[in-house]
């Protein structure tokens, strides 16, 4: 009898991998079918007044595979997302490092805050002229117009975690006698790097939104520059799926770094069942 | 007031230690000075084991991270075999109440911590560092992480990550504080199998008058701020010690109420005055159980 309940316990926990992960999708799909269902049908029964503007779905998504297989699409995909990755990827170089110095030196932190506090309030759509006055219509301004978008979530997520460290740690750490240089590497950074990946993938949601905006202010290529394009060439179904793309690839990212966050962070989970 | 001795048995010289604090009071443009800490004496002999009580807010911690070499006195010295504490040093171990564990480590990691600042080579840091969780009973734990232990668990790998670099003298503040009544028990039973395995010099500070008296060689008793020492009493009760026998015992019961009245600043007239100056005595030898009843 025992030992029955407990096969059976067994059972309903152990759920095939494949299995748990296909009804996770399916649930977290739900709201989004029937949102594109209900478009669909809103489309298609004119409630809009303007049904050029709205076309159905269906047509979103066959432009969408129109654009797959003239392979128009991945140029556009490629070059968006190396321009992303590179503006991301230098933000990160200059935030986290500068994240860590601000947070640690006190003194450094009062001295520059002030500065970065005008900067981080500028619109940063706002200085894209200026940067394409400095570096011109190409790819830098680009890059840097999203490397200055992505890098604040991350350097102020930085600037937080270093100063949130458990004082109690320090303490600890001391007392044994650890000097500051093995206190920063053993206790300061690994103690603020949840909040330091946290800003992290903010800055990567951020460098993909920046990305399209400039894109759209002034490119030949890339996502953004497609989409305005065919908005301009009243290709309505094309730009929609573009914007279509624009989101998936958001939330793949996001989702992946989620996941990533998660595995790294074991010790935080304070349940500690996962 | 006990004597500074300087003989050679002492392990631990703290002399004439003061620690100041200066607050700022809202309104007032001065600072005011708060003395935390007054005229700190005390010679601790080598593996004995002394509780410090107190009222809170007495300074209790504050000489603690003193003799950690955390913070630095406003006056006095500290010497241990001979060499005047300067700052942090492996030679003291130091267990906190709130275990500060380093979460992202797994037991095994927190508890050679001291044995990478000391430098010892990779190989021999998991050899040592498991010896010590052996000794204290935490066989098969070495990959869990802090967050998946109870909170005696957690303790258990405090006292182990301070034991395993060899410091001479364990500094503990309030270590069992944290803990449900029942782990706490425990806990003193095994802190007491441990340090009759390791021999160590303890410094053990507490709020609880029983747990001083069920521990401790020699128990200081705090004034109120400006701290210093009130008294100090020899606890003589039989080694090895378990709670379970030493709660039985009536000589616990009458050190216990004798701590107790010290605390409170009782002065009770039916019985003999308690004589605080001069020598450390033994309490238990005077009070019997037949005197207080």
């Amino acid at each position: 009898m025992k030992k029955n309940n407990v096969i059976i316990i067994a059972k309903n926990h152990k759920q095939p991998f494949l299995v748990a992960l296909l009804k996770k999708i399916f649930v977290s799909a739900i709201a989004i079918l029937i949102f594109i269902a209900l478009w669909e049908a809103a489309s298609r029964l004119r409630l809009v007044s303007t049904p050029a503007f709205f076309p159905p779905a269906s047509k979103i998504f066959l432009a969408l595979g129109q654009e797959l297989i003239s392979g128009k699409l991945w140029p556009n995909i490629a070059i968006s997302l190396t321009r992303s990755f590179l503006g991301f990827f230098f933000g990160l170089m200059i935030a986290i490092p500068l994240g860590l110095a601000i947070g640690w030196f006190k003194n450094f932190g009062i001295l520059v805050n002030p500065l970065l506090q005008v900067f981080r309030n500028m619109p940063t759509l706002a200085l894209l002229p200026v940067f394409v006055m400095f570096f011109g219509i190409g790819e830098v301004s680009k890059i840097i117009v999203i490397m200055w978008g992505a890098l604040w979530t991350t350097l102020l997520n930085t600037i937080a975690g270093v100063r949130s460290v458990d004082p109690q740690l320090i303490k600890a750490a001391k007392a044994m006698g650890t000097g500051s240089v093995r206190l920063f590497g053993s206790v300061v950074l690994p103690a603020s790097l949840p909040f330091i990946f946290t800003g992290v993938r903010m800055s990567a949601t951020f460098s993909i939104l920046i990305l399209i905006a400039a894109e759209m202010m002034g490119a030949n290529s890339g996502l953004g520059y497609a989409m305005f394009f065919y908005q301009a060439n009243f290709k309505i179904p094309q730009m929609y799926a573009y914007i279509v793309v624009m989101a998936t690839f958001g939330t793949i990212i996001n989702f992946v770094l989620e996941a990533v966050e998660r595995r790294s962070f074991r010790w935080r989970d304070e349940s500690g069942t996962t | 007031m006990p004597e500074v001795n300087n003989d050679k048995n002492a392990k631990i010289v703290l002399q004439n230690l003061k620690q100041v604090y200066y607050i700022k009071n809202s309104g007032e443009k001065q600072l005011e000075e708060f003395v935390a800490l007054e005229s700190f004496s005390l010679s601790i002999t080598d593996g004995a084991f002394v509780a410090i009580v107190g009222p809170s807010g007495c300074g209790k911690s504050t000489l603690l991270d003193i003799i950690a070499g955390l913070t630095k006195s406003k006056g006095g010295s500290i010497t241990i075999d001979g060499c005047e504490v300067t700052g942090p040093n492996l030679d003291r171990g130091f267990i906190m109440q709130g275990y500060a564990l380093f979460p992202w480590r797994t037991v095994l990691r927190n508890v050679e911590y001291g044995l990478e600042v000391k430098r010892i080579p990779k190989k021999e840091r998991s050899a040592i560092a498991k010896k010590y969780i052996d000794l204290v009973d935490l066989n098969g734990f070495e990959n869990r992480y802090p967050n998946e232990l109870s909170g005696g668990m957690r303790q258990r790998v405090a006292i182990a990550r301070a034991l395993a670099y060899d410091p001479k003298v364990l500094l503990m503040d309030e270590p069992f504080a944290a803990v449900d009544a029942q782990t706490r028990e425990t806990l003193q039973d095994e802190l007491l199998r441990i340090w009759d395995k390791t021999k160590k010099t303890v410094i053990f500070i507490t709020h609880s008058i029983e747990e001083a008296v069920l521990l401790a060689d020699i128990v200081v008793v705090m004034t109120p701020r400006p701290g210093s020492i009130k008294d100090v009493v020899n606890i003589d009760l039989p080694r090895p010690r378990f709670n379970a026998d030493v709660r039985a015992s009536a000589d616990y019961s009458v050190i216990v109420q004798r701590i107790w009245e010290l605390l409170h600043d009782m002065e009770l007239p039916d019985r003999r005055p308690f004589q605080a100056e001069g020598a450390v005595k033994s309490i238990a030898d005077e009070i019997t159980p037949s005197t207080v009843l």
